[in-house]
């Protein structure tokens, strides 16, 4: 028995590198660590950031109380509701006339122009929408929430786009020419089998982009008019005055929202048909 | 016959192109209206007067251009270099570099090591890596704010240990802003070197050590030429948003450390010169266009290789 | 080279097994396996798929480390020296040629590796290259080749460092027949030319029996048989040998005496005849009172009449192969039997299918197997 052990300690490994099994497993605790404090730390009971005064909901009640906290997340919400919405429904017309067709002139160019969020830093888009738009609401008049949904939705179609692209290259064409052939018109076979074979990467784009709407800071900081604080904003805004663990508690609730949301995701990308 | 057939051919070819322009247009009008568009409208902003509180002038001026390299003297109007915003780009591109870079060191490791995880834990591994990616900057940068600033948890546990005896100033330098981009981006570099792992065939790896490479050798000789096109890709996705970076150094790097993200929004707030600050921002798109450039190409030549 | 060299033990295999998993999924792809290839010699592992032969290729190779047991290369333990420290070579059956590396590159890694000088490298890379017909392609990317081509590039880039022993895992299952058997001539041709030992994994009986100076015939982790192609086929000893080299029939047969001696031989009634064969007795049979033996359909005759015949029997199929044909039957037992004869021409006998013919057999056609 003891020798057996012995052969397994030296058994030759092909993948082996010295060192890069550390290097990882110290890569994933210094992601998680800084997280797990902070999440820590929203249930401490003190005022004290860092100070452990005991366990406590204190600071969740405490933001839940706040007039502030409670309209900027339920502008957030609005906000990404919609964004996402609007975002995966053109994402979705987009991907059905970019995927399984043959090359065809500009196909290149709407590839690009798609991408084009993730391409360019968002610092200069934002700047670029805080100009566009002061000139538009010189014109109009219009302060509402339209400027910060139209924004959203349009750095969210990119990934709103990629998972139902993926989903579409992975979907058998002659699906729908048997359904063709079984005498189903165009628009029953897009009803019929296009879409509930689409359907969980629709899914899966919509809750991409609900969660990076949800998460943007700079794009909105630059577009929003005065008192159009998102959450995200209105703790950028707090990180200039005395913070207190209230901070703590509504990141924790973002995080457990994103936490879920990509879970979701994960699960619905996984799966093959 | 035959023509009738061939023409038919080109006009269904012709409406089914016209059918994917349709689908596809709502999407480009969105992202022309609120992505792409306004682009184009800070190139023309670059060339106009500041208006004295903020906004424009209409009013050709090269002046802002003239103001992102140089500075003119308020006193005796002499010229030279502007190394406020000299300084600013190089520590930009410096400190970009460096998170690059740490990524890198950091992230090639962790790929490797999720590629070659058996199937069933790899996806757990990957997961494990995402949702960092997918949950807030600011509140990622909010939780490194928190463990190293003076009374952080690092400083205390330092502390406590006897390492120790004053806190370490990280905070508000730019030390801080590499770690939190670093934090930050991390993921960036890790996903695209999985991926060009996960094909990676092992195979390779046991010919290499069959003639004679060592586990050194097999990395730097067999391992690193194949998959740099994930290297190559992931260190782009990590230069262009730290060069881009305006949340972190604002919250790490406080006031003084500045990076060009954060310059540009001062034209905006308290500079109040709007054609500055969409020359600044033309510059960052400048840069970030010859990194993509770079890396198309690089991705085009191996791309080409796997055609042939 | 002298006598005593060439029949010195390349590589000694002890004892070896590997095991994979753990209980209750333990799978046993090698179990207590032994033995001796010697050096210059074209050896065979031949096996289903499954039967633990590239498991073997892999342990002397030094991917994977075996679980138990010892292995000897030249007298020296190489149980636990990695694959970089053996002077052992791969073919692979994918051949991992570098993609990123011309031929040439290619064929001059492993004397890179080994800190040759370089002239000599690209002395060897050009012999390497003249050996397998390739100079033309030196430069080219091993992507722009063709799988022959890529193949020869994987035999030269494992024969460049000069190693002593040439691993090959399968490599013509990818090429189409008329290449695989160009290939295997050229095969044996370089094993003579360079004097390299090869060791030669096949699933494929008919490359094994053509190329192989020996052979040894693996199923489920187990060596069955060690032999000269010769000996494989024609003297296997167990069923599964038999059964997976060349076609084989076989007929139950009642021990009626054995004589000692060594070998032993018996006295052989076969199922259903009166007739009694003489057949050397495999020693662990020696007390039993039935035996299964075995007949190749060539070494059995067909005749018209049932009169004088060993057994008996009606046509069921006939299946013509050019040069022979192959004649199914049904004996008087029920049981079936094959037999094959040379095509010839102006050869007057055509049965038809439900005819009644008499197979005969000869003596020495008769071989008792030890399961």
């Amino acid at each position: 028995m003891l020798n057996r052990l012995f052969w397994k300690k030296r058994e030759f490994s092909v993948t082996y590198q010295f060192g890069f099994a550390t290097i990882a497993l110290i890569c994933f605790f210094a992601l998680y660590a800084p997280i797990t404090t902070l999440v820590f730390y929203s249930f401490n009971a003190g005022n004290n950031l860092m100070l452990w005064e005991g366990f406590s909901f204190h600071w969740y009640v405490e933001a839940s109380k706040n007039e502030l906290v409670q309209e900027a997340a339920m502008r957030s919400l609005i906000i990404a509701v919609c964004a996402s919405l609007i975002s995966t429904l053109v994402a979705t017309m987009a991907a059905l006339g970019t995927t399984r067709t043959a090359p065809f002139k500009g196909q290149k160019l709407i590839f690009i122009m798609i991408n084009q969020p993730l391409m360019v830093p968002e610092i200069v888009t934002a700047v670029a929408l805080l100009i566009f738009f002061a000139i538009i609401k010189t014109f109009t008049n219009y302060y509402g929430l339209g400027y910060l949904i139209t924004a959203h939705a349009a750095f969210c179609v990119p990934f709103a786009y990629l998972p139902i692209k993926a989903r579409l290259d992975g979907m058998d064409l002659s699906m729908e020419t048997a359904a063709g052939d079984l005498y189903a018109t165009p628009f029953v076979v897009f009803r019929r089998i296009t879409l509930p074979l689409l359907w969980p990467g629709i899914l899966a784009g919509a809750m991409l982009s609900f969660v990076i709407s949800l998460d943007d800071v700079i794009i909105t900081e630059f577009v929003k008019t005065a008192g159009q604080d998102t959450l995200p904003t209105y703790m950028l805004g707090q990180l200039r005055r005395v913070i207190t663990p209230e901070i703590n508690a509504i990141s924790s609730v973002l995080l457990a929202v994103s936490l879920v949301v990509v879970t979701i995701f994960f699960l619905f990308t996984r799966k093959r048909y | 016959m035959a023509r009738k057939l061939s023409e038919m051919e080109a006009e269904r070819i012709k409406r089914k192109n016209l059918a994917n322009w349709l689908l596809s247009m709502p999407a480009l009008l969105l992202l022309l209206f609120a992505a792409s568009g306004p682009l184009l409208i800070v190139i023309f902003y670059s060339f106009l007067t500041p208006g004295n509180y903020g906004g424009i002038v209409w009013e050709f001026s090269g002046d802002a251009w003239f103001k992102v390299l140089f500075s003119q003297d308020i006193f005796d109007d002499t010229i030279s270099l502007s190394d406020a915003h000299l300084s600013i780009f190089w520590r930009s591109v410096q400190l970009s570099f460096l998170t690059t870079l740490i990524c890198l060191i950091l992230g090639f490791p962790t790929a490797y090591f999720i590629a070659t995880r058996p199937p069933k834990t790899r996806n757990i591994w990957l997961f494990l890596i995402t949702i960092p990616f997918w949950t807030n900057l600011l509140i990622r940068t909010f939780a490194i704010l928190e463990l190293i600033r003076n009374k952080g948890v690092v400083n205390n546990s330092l502390i406590s240990l006897g390492i120790i005896n004053e806190p370490i100033n990280m905070l508000y330098t730019d030390m801080a802003i590499v770690i939190g981009m670093t934090y930050v981006y991390l993921p960036l570099m890790v996903l695209p070197i999985y991926a060009a792992m996960e094909r990676f065939d092992f195979r390779y790896v046991e010919a290499g050590f069959d003639l004679y490479a060592s586990r050194f050798k097999v990395m730097w000789r067999i391992i690193l030429p194949i998959i740099k096109p994930g290297v190559i890709a992931g260190s782009i996705l990590v230069f262009v948003p730290s060069l881009g970076a305006y949340v972190t150094p604002r919250i790490l790097g406080g006031g003084k450390n500045l990076m060009i993200g954060n310059l540009i929004e001062l034209q905006f707030g308290q500079g109040k010169n709007w054609p500055l600050g969409a020359a600044l921002a033309v510059t960052m798109l400048l840069i970030v266009l010859l990194a993509l450039i770079f890396y198309m190409r690089i991705s085009q030549r191996s791309e080409q290789k796997d055609a042939q | 080279m002298s006598k005593t060299k060439k029949d010195a033990i390349a590589i000694h295999v002890n004892g070896v097994g590997k095991y994979f998993g753990s209980e209750p999924n333990l799978v046993k792809a090698l179990d207590n396996v032994s033995i001796d290839i010697r050096r210059n010699e074209f050896f065979t592992l031949l096996g289903p798929s499954g039967c633990g032969k590239t498991t073997l290729l892999r342990l002397i190779a030094g991917f994977e480390s075996p679980t138990f047991g010892q292995m000897l290369l030249d007298n020296q333990d190489i149980t636990n020296l990695p694959p970089y420290h053996r002077s052992v070579n791969t073919v692979f059956q994918s051949y991992a040629l570098f993609p990123h590396l011309t031929v040439a590159e290619n064929i001059s890694f492993g004397l890179e590796m080994l800190k040759k000088p370089k002239h000599e490298i690209s002395a060897t890379v050009d012999e390497m290259l003249a050996l397998v017909h390739m100079e033309e392609l030196k430069h080219r990317r091993t992507d722009q080749i063709s799988g022959g081509q890529q193949q020869r590039v994987a035999l030269a880039r494992a024969l460049a460092p000069k190693p002593d022993v040439l691993l090959l895992d399968e490599p013509l299952s990818a090429l189409d027949y008329k290449l695989r058997r160009g290939m295997q001539i050229e095969l044996k041709r370089l094993q003579l030319e360079t004097g390299i030992t090869f060791i030669f994994v096949t699933h494929d009986q008919e490359e094994a029996l053509t190329m192989s100076d020996r052979i040894a015939v693996m199923s489920n982790g187990h060596i069955l048989q060690v032999g000269t192609p010769n000996e494989i086929y024609y003297n296997p000893q167990e069923r599964f040998v038999a059964d997976f080299i060349g076609e084989s029939n076989f007929i139950e047969a009642e021990v009626v005496s054995v004589t000692k001696g060594r070998p032993a031989t018996a006295s052989l009634r076969l199922a259903g005849t009166r007739k009694t064969f003489k057949a050397n007795m495999p020693a662990s049979k020696s007390k039993d009172k039935t035996a299964t033996v075995f007949i190749r359909p060539e070494h059995a005759k067909l005749q018209k009449s049932t009169r004088g015949a060993t057994l008996t029997g009606t046509l069921t199929n006939m299946l013509f192969f050019g040069t022979d044909t192959n004649y199914h039957l049904e004996l008087d037992n029920g049981e079936a039997f094959v037999v094959r004869s040379q095509n010839e021409i102006g050869h007057a006998f055509h049965p038809a299918i439900g005819d009644k013919l008499g197979v005969v057999i000869d003596e020495q056609a008769i071989q008792v197997l030890k399961d």
